[in-house]
């Protein structure tokens, strides 16, 4: 977010739209989940919930139980690095949109030799 | 690049450096044990050794170790994020009228009302998400505003040689720059550091036992790099 043009300042992006709140999204294996929760209360932007015994993504769309702060996910990892089972992955990351477009990135790829 | 034999297994395996670097997660969630005494003075040995411009070293550490002292500040900063989101979160149910008021906000002060930290002031206001997390050992950053080219850069130097200390003893950390708020909106604890001209607040660090293992390799996107070599330009990724 370095300098922005006129344009650039009128068209920053609010709250109320998902694809620049929520920044990626976590899949749970639900056969290898165990429902121990820890990343349900490890998560920071409280986007992962427990549906029945396993853990889940809050919906990106709808008022969950009144609760205003929908998917809030930013892609940190910390669920699927904490998960014992190794059940949770993360995909689609940063759903760039107009206003991140000058950033040039590739593929999810782990640290490489 | 020409690859050399070394006589090393550098090509085929990570240094442990390099190792602490790429397992390090910001940790979220930590034990309420408390970190000993020698290891936070070890970590702060990492961040007095790092590099600054001109040698400078225009960084000021306060470690916090007092329970009661990051209660209090966790709560003085939820009350101020919460004076905030009243202001700035149009998404609740009845507050539309307050989107051109946000927006305004928004564009004035961009850079800390973007929408994924916006999204941690909703989650710390409502309790959600503590300010650091629950780590019992606190280590605040502050700059020298006299410091030689780009304080704040020094900082963050200085910062990330602790964070990378600390994980490499098996510690968590996260950055928490929120703190700010109890810096820039009130001047209760700024006397109460003895925070003055020339110190200016830049980020804290959680350090903690973290529960679980979190640190560990995830796959990361990577970034164009352009690479200029024999008289042309290739882009990487």
């Amino acid at each position: 977010m370095g300098r922005l043009g006129l344009i650039e300042k009128l068209l920053l992006p609010g709250y109320g739209n998902v694809k620049q709140v929520a920044w990626a999204r976590v899949t749970v294996d639900t056969m290898r989940c165990t429902g121990c929760g820890v990343c349900v209360r490890a998560c920071p932007a409280d986007s992962i919930m427990m549906a029945g015994k396993k853990a889940c993504m809050k919906p990106h769309v709808g008022d969950l139980l009144g609760d205003p702060g929908i998917s809030q996910c930013m892609g940190c990892g910390d669920c699927a690095a904490l998960c014992p089972s190794g059940a949770i992955t993360l995909s689609e990351p940063y759903r760039w949109t107009r206003f991140f477009k000058t950033i040039n990135r590739g593929e999810l790829v782990s640290p490489r030799l | 690049m020409n690859k050399k034999a070394t006589g090393t297994n550098l090509e085929n395996a990570f240094t442990p450096t390099e190792e602490v670097i790429l397992k390090r997660r910001s940790v979220r969630l930590y034990q309420k044990k408390q970190v000993p005494e020698f290891m936070v003075k070890r970590i702060l040995e990492a961040g007095r050794f790092a590099p600054s411009a001109g040698n400078a070293q225009p960084w000021k550490f306060v470690v916090i170790r007092d329970e009661k002292i990051i209660s209090d500040m966790t709560s003085a900063v939820v009350r101020l994020l919460k004076l905030f989101r009243a202001v700035l979160d149009y998404r609740r149910k009845g507050f539309f009228w307050l989107r051109p008021l946000a927006e305004i906000f928004i564009r004035l002060n961009r850079y800390e009302l973007h929408p994924v930290p916006f999204g941690a002031v909703d989650l710390i206001a409502r309790g959600k998400l503590g300010l650091w997390h629950g780590a019992p050992t606190v280590i605040l950053i502050f700059k020298d505003v006299r410091g030689v080219g780009n304080p704040d850069l020094d900082c963050g130097i200085a910062g990330q040689n602790m964070v990378l200390a600390a994980h490499s003893m098996g510690l968590g950390t996260c950055w928490v720059s929120f703190a700010k708020t109890a810096f820039k909106y009130s001047l209760k604890w700024k006397r109460k550091f003895g925070i003055s001209y020339p110190y200016r607040f830049v980020s804290s660090l959680a350090v903690g036992w973290p529960v679980g293992k979190p640190d560990g390799m995830v796959p990361r996107e990577t970034h164009a790099i352009d690479w200029y070599e024999n008289g042309e330009r290739i882009t990487i990724y």
